[in-house]
């Protein structure tokens, strides 16, 4: 009694089969994902995104480690950039998504993305369940940045039937970087 | 009897489990709380606005923090846990022996406590990963791993090790293969915070946690609590454990490699979406073998599904999976996924397996072990209907207004429907949700009570090792 001696079998079987079943899906998935080659717009993005991860250096997500940018002689982080950590922060991928589908999205939302369009972008937050509008070309249906300012202030007072929440909190460094971020989805 | 290497620390047995259960059960009200929340900032999204009282922290309760806070609680702390519990309670039962160290599985319990108080003010301070269900940030997953997942591991197989019986009941190789699989599941969720993994690969691979944090860890450890309560509470034998060879090896074999179905509207290879969706349908063998068994194993005791609280939880946990693997199994076949993705209809069916199949089995198992570790009956038998009552219509009704919705979600996208058109139609049923969700959320509050009653002025019970039924009012 007690050991796992006569499980042994079991155990092997069990190790066999879950390793299996990972190398089908992660490792067979992950070699053929990973042999898909950078498209430009994938390394337009990676220049203004640098990583929007969360990291040690910048802990409180404020954009702190994105790359940095000339802006009016001074050097700042890469709005863009700062604008999609932002998205990540205040989870609007918890509502927005980031892709039209390959079905029948693309009539109302847009061209769907190519499979190197996100190369080198992590997190892809490409989005859950869509509670709100996709935002992956909002850039050409909604160029105005006045109006994305205006839309994260107060959404109701130029949609009146929009549940999302108002975002009036956030700084206006933060907002303008969000808009920057918004227009740049084209 | 070599029991040298357990240490008992002069804690009594099952001082893990009491801490774990009544933990997870804090977790639990906090939790479904935190998600009651969330719907109403749907439902009203001007709700708390202009209210000093929020000042500073308005950021912290914006939906977009909340809501993954809801996730982790109820994932993490409440199931996540209350798994372990069953774990620190079952085993040694099952082993007929003591749980290896009491003492590590009160730290586990603690540590994890602390983790997720860590975790949600982490998440409220705005610190997301940006993956759906690995929300958290990677020193916390660093954390989960070791201090949580880990020391758990240790303690069970420890126990398993040293058992005094002369083979082992399914429950358990569900446990010890389950405690494996999640280490490997959240592992690989983490990879993209731990290793520069990016695009669709770092997509796929939170997707494929999101699918096998469920598939290898929630479902066969929900399973296996049921394998424990319902043939305990119903005095009948397993009905065939040739059946559970096949739930187990299928679960093995087939549950972890359906996560593509996640992405199918993505543009990831057409084979890995096919794969992905026929493995996906065959998930129906595990489940309905699961099924049955289960039912099966009630024959002839049908009469205790209205008189005891535990196996009324327990089976309809149970019954639930029924629909809930049929629905699982198909809408992730291209067939029907592209009309219902991204739509209310799948927050519906995350909850039907979160909450109408495991956490219906879980609460079953949580009322029969508190009755057991404190040999005390359950405080009030009409509480616990209440309980069930409200968390089952409250739930039923909760599901109905979601899969509502995401079918007027889905015909508004086949129809080019303006989206706020959409969204506005959606209104009243996200209210629906809301009043339910309330039901729900009332129904866990009375069950931490009852427990909390129970452990402090349940009636006693002498006997020894009374059938489970005596411990029922």
């Amino acid at each position: 009694m007690g050991g796992y001696k006569e499980y042994k079998i079991g155990i092997v079987m069990f190790l066999v089969t879950f390793a299996a079943a990972m190398f089908m899906t992660i490792g067979l998935g992950g070699i053929y994902l990973g042999q898909i080659p950078a498209t430009q717009h994938a390394l337009e993005k990676q220049v203004h995104y640098g990583l929007s991860a969360w990291s040690i250096r910048d802990p409180l997500m404020k954009g702190w480690n994105q790359p940095m940018v000339e802006k009016r002689g001074k050097m700042i982080h890469d709005p863009i950039g700062v604008g999609k950590k932002i998205f990540i922060r205040e989870g609007c991928w918890h509502c927005h998504t980031l892709l039209p589908e390959q079905s029948v999205d693309w009539e109302y939302f847009g061209e769907p993305p190519l499979a190197g369009d996100f190369v080198g972008e992590a997190p892809t937050v490409i989005g859950s369940d869509r509670k709100a509008p996709d935002l992956m070309h909002i850039g050409s249906r909604m160029p105005s940045k006045a109006w994305h300012l205006q839309h994260h202030k107060d959404p109701r007072s130029v949609q009146p039937k929009s549940i999302m929440q108002m975002f009036d909190f956030l700084p206006m460094d933060e907002r303008r970087a969000l808009a920057d971020y918004m227009i740049s989805l084209k | 009897m070599s029991t040298a290497t357990a240490t008992y620390e002069g804690m009594k047995p099952g001082t893990a489990a009491k801490h774990a259960f009544f933990s997870a059960v804090v977790w639990l009200c906090l939790g479904t709380s935190f998600g009651f929340f969330t719907s109403l900032r749907i439902a009203w999204p001007d709700l708390l606005n202009g209210v000093d009282v929020m000042g500073p922290l308005a950021s912290a309760f914006a939906f977009g923090r909340v809501r993954p806070m809801h996730i982790t609680l109820v994932l993490f702390g409440w199931i996540s846990m209350a798994f372990v519990a069953a774990m620190y309670y079952m085993t040694p039962a099952l082993c007929n022996c003591r749980l290896w160290s009491e003492k590590l599985g009160v730290w586990n319990i603690w540590l994890w406590n602390i983790g997720l108080v860590v975790a949600a003010i982490s998440l409220l301070a705005g610190a997301n990963s940006g993956r759906e269900y690995q929300e958290l940030i990677w020193p916390i997953d660093v954390y989960v791993l070791t201090l949580i997942v880990g020391l758990a591991t240790i303690n069970v197989f420890m126990t398993v090790l040293q058992r005094r019986t002369q083979g082992i009941y399914i429950t358990i190789w569900f446990f010890m293969a389950a405690l494996v699989m999640v280490f490997m599941t959240y592992f690989i969720g983490a990879i993209p915070d731990l290793f520069p993994v990016t695009g669709l690969n770092e997509a796929y691979m939170v997707w494929w946690h999101a699918h096998n944090i469920l598939g290898l860890w929630i479902t066969p450890v929900s399973a296996a609590i049921a394998y424990y309560v319902v043939p305990k509470v119903t005095g009948n034998v397993l009905y065939s454990h040739k059946v559970g060879h096949l739930h187990f090896w299928t679960i093995v074999a087939f549950y972890s490699t359906p996560g593509a179905h996640h992405l199918m509207g993505a543009p990831i290879p057409e084979w890995m979406k096919s794969f992905a969706s026929v493995s996906g349908v065959m998930i129906l063998i595990p489940s309905l073998a699961f099924i049955t068994n289960m039912v099966l194993t009630v024959q002839g005791k049908w009469h205790m599904f209205s008189s005891n609280v535990s196996l009324q939880f327990a089976i309809t946990g149970t019954l639930m999976a029924v629909p809930l693997n049929f629905q699982g199994a198909f809408q992730q076949t291209r067939a029907i996924n592209w009309y219902i993705h991204g739509t209310h209809w799948i927050v519906a069916h995350a909850h039907f397996a979160l909450l109408g199949f495991s956490t219906f089995i879980e609460i079953g198992a949580t009322y029969y072990a508190v009755a057991k570790l404190f040999q005390r009956k359950i405080y009030s038998g009409t509480l616990a209907t209440v309980h069930y009552w409200l968390t089952t219509i409250g739930f039923i009704g909760f599901w109905t207004a979601l899969t509502l919705a995401g079918l007027i979600q889905a015909s508004g996208k086949v129809y080019n429907t303006t989206f706020i058109d959409v969204v506005y139609a959606t209104h009243p049923y996200m209210v629906g949700r809301s009043l339910f969700g309330l039901t729900i959320v009332l129904g866990q509050w009375l069950f931490l009570y009852n427990l909390y009653k129970t452990a402090t002025a349940g009636e006693p019970v002498t006997e020894k090792d009374a059938p489970a039924t005596v411990y029922y009012t």
